[in-house]
């Protein structure tokens, strides 16, 4: 078995390290991890922050599954909002208390004055993350980590990252085939080709951001919103003036796909180059760049992204699990670069032993990607309450009303029904509708729909129809409960995001 | 009625509660999120153990305690339709019908196997 270098001897050039993850359950955070304890054995200091926590990263179902905490030596810099680190962090003395606002609360870079886990979720766009990568190397650390999120890319423009690393891994896919063909989809901006000759370099300085159009000598300035809006047809006689003619086109901001394909006519008559400022700005899913470069619209970058590594997960939750080493070298081959590609919990992983400790370790090893839950008593406290109020509305309806058993038990019906519609309404607004107030869900979600609503004495009821021979009416009170739920919860997500499209 | 009943059908529904979170917490930090496992291990522990109740003739106020109380509220019909809904959306028909599905047949199945299980005390 041939040993693989470690993430610290692989981005051993890199002070700005910036990890995305391709999905849920890919390992990023014990990538994250395993890099912190190989820097700080050997007494590098560190500073952390990630790409702030967005909606779809929170689960306002299962308010006790978090950011993923990380574990960090004494020492190290954070940048984290303040909520997060008075909630989750060891001793600490706040450096800096920055302007920058999140839905988590104030941004602030803090040093730890002990190891122990914390929450990090720092600013949200890579300007302001830019700005705490600075802030922290400013103050003397040797590397700054960056945790983005799942198939984030923006913290990987070039400026901020030295290098990229990607986690991947089995929950891709079922068969390594399948794994090795998503991650190679998803990397397809990695391999994006730098513009190489001059003259299209001093036109993108001499553009500066702007969109523009060259054809030989002739160079047309284009609204900045071109590269969204262009009809197909505009874009066929804004090209077609001459055959025989490589056009360049400098795209100021985002090159959506369908840019790309309203070029493919024109790129079975002569190539055509769209040039984008760096790969994040290239969004391709259901092509590649590849697939449009060998149909005449070649995509280039002005600045590249530097994959500095893949990390593979092999273990897929709840128990699949794919082959370490035959993944990693599947991957490996898959890429047109050569790049490092590591399991950092494999057998033929030799990183320090020392860190994470063992502990840590198998906390990861398990299948989510989230460490274990942080359950605070005051959340405790509100699901009691929220749970108390529930039980006490649906007995008193059922000790006022009577169950109704054997023919159709019109309390529980309702308050199930009921209690779908507003379960819907609470989680889809505190997830969807930031900024969220701390235990709102435990109370109103897990404690008061949780508890109006009732699973056990639906089958009972169910139960005791089937023995009155009822089979009809048991048949239409569950599919009609299921049915009239399943509709309450739709009808309430879709009315909170009407609401909050129109607000 | 006594006003310490329903003190009491209050705490309990708020235990019951907690235990339900409990449970959840354990068994989907275990087994990753791809499906609501949580939710199915406390709906069908609670159909197992109403059925039970409903098996060994358990009535009055100590089934208004013990059954509609704590396993009432111990159990959820709102996160078994949301955790539903979401999977329908995301596109997951097989999950979805999966989890109906189950939810429905294991969760009858407990409350039958609990009451015959009473019902031989």
């Amino acid at each position: 078995m041939s040993t693989r270098p470690s993430l610290m001897q692989v981005l051993a050039d890199a002070r700005k390290v910036v990890f995305v993850g391709l999905a849920k359950n890919t390992g990023k955070t014990v990538a994250v991890t395993t890099l912190i304890g190989e820097l700080s054995a050997h007494g590098r200091s560190l500073g952390i922050t990630s790409i702030g926590r967005d909606g779809e990263e929170f689960d306002a179902i299962r308010p006790q599954i978090r950011k993923p905490s990380i574990f960090c030596p004494a020492g190290t810099l954070v940048a984290t909002t303040q909520p997060l680190l008075r909630r989750s962090a060891p001793a600490h003395e706040v450096l800096v208390e920055t302007d920058l606002r999140t839905p988590l609360g104030r941004v602030v870079v803090a040093r730890l004055l002990r190891e122990g886990r914390c929450e990090i979720a720092g600013p949200s766009s890579s300007v302001e993350i830019q700005a705490m990568i600075e802030e922290m190397l400013s103050r003397g650390v040797d590397s700054v980590i960056v945790d983005g999120s799942i198939d984030r890319r923006a913290a990987a423009t070039p400026p901020i990252a030295d290098a990229v690393v990607v986690a991947t891994g089995a929950v891709l896919g079922p068969e390594i085939q399948d794994v090795v063909a998503a991650t190679a989809r998803a990397f397809s901006w990695a391999t994006i080709a730098p513009v190489e000759d001059p003259r299209t370099r001093d036109l993108a300085a001499a553009a500066a951001n702007r969109s523009l159009l060259a054809l030989a000598e002739d160079v047309i300035p284009l609204p900045s919103a071109f590269a969204l809006t262009v009809e197909p047809r505009d874009l066929w006689s804004l090209l077609g003036t001459g055959a025989g003619i490589e056009p360049v086109l400098l795209v100021g901001g985002v090159v959506p796909e369908s840019l790309l394909e309203a070029l493919l006519p024109h790129g079975r008559r002569s190539r055509v180059r769209v040039i984008a400022g760096d790969p994040t700005k290239v969004f391709v899913k259901s092509k590649s760049v590849e697939w449009y470069r060998r149909r005449g619209v070649s995509v280039e970058v002005l600045r590249r992204a530097r994959l500095g590594a893949v990390t593979v997960n092999p273990v897929k939750p709840p128990s699949g699990r794919l082959n370490s080493e035959r993944l990693c070298q599947a991957i490996g081959e898959s890429l047109k670069h050569r790049v490092p590609v590591l399991d950092v919990l494999g057998p033929s992983y030799r990183g320090a032993e020392s860190w994470p400790r063992p502990a840590d370790r198998r906390v990861f090893r398990g299948a989510s990607d989230y460490p274990a839950p942080v359950v605070e008593r005051a959340e405790l406290k509100a699901i009691f309450l929220g749970g108390a109020a529930g039980a006490l509305v649906r007995a008193g309806l059922v000790e006022a009303l009577g169950d109704g058993a054997p023919s159709w038990p019109w309390v529980t019906f309702a308050v199930n029904v009921v209690g779908a519609f507003l379960l819907g309404y609470f989680v889809t607004r505190l997830q969807e509708r930031l900024p969220l107030s701390t235990y709102k869900r435990p109370l109103l979600g897990t404690g008061f729909c949780g508890a109006l609503t009732t699973f056990s004495t639906m089958q009972v009821e169910l139960l005791k129809m089937l023995d009155a021979g009822r089979v009809g009416l048991a048949v239409t009170y569950g599919a009609g409960s299921v049915l009239a739920g399943y509709a309450g919860v739709q009808m309430a997500s879709a009315m909170v995001r009407r609401l909050r499209l129109r607000g | 009625m006594s006003v310490l009943l329903w003190i009491g059908v209050a705490v309990l529904g708020g235990v019951g509660a907690l235990g339900r979170f409990a449970l959840d917490s354990v068994v989907s930090s275990r087994f990753g999120r791809d499906f609501p496992l949580g939710t199915l291990a406390v709906n069908v522990s609670g159909a197992f153990v109403l059925g039970f109740l409903v098996g060994i003739s358990l009535g009055g106020d100590r089934y208004l305690l013990a059954g509609t109380a704590v396993l009432g509220s111990y159990t959820t019909f709102s996160t078994w339709m949301l955790e539903a809904q979401r999977l329908g959306e995301d596109g997951e028909a097989g999950g979805l019908f999966l989890n109906l599905a189950l939810s429905a047949a294991v969760g009858l199945g407990a409350a039958a196997l609990g009451r015959a299980i009473g019902g031989a005390f």
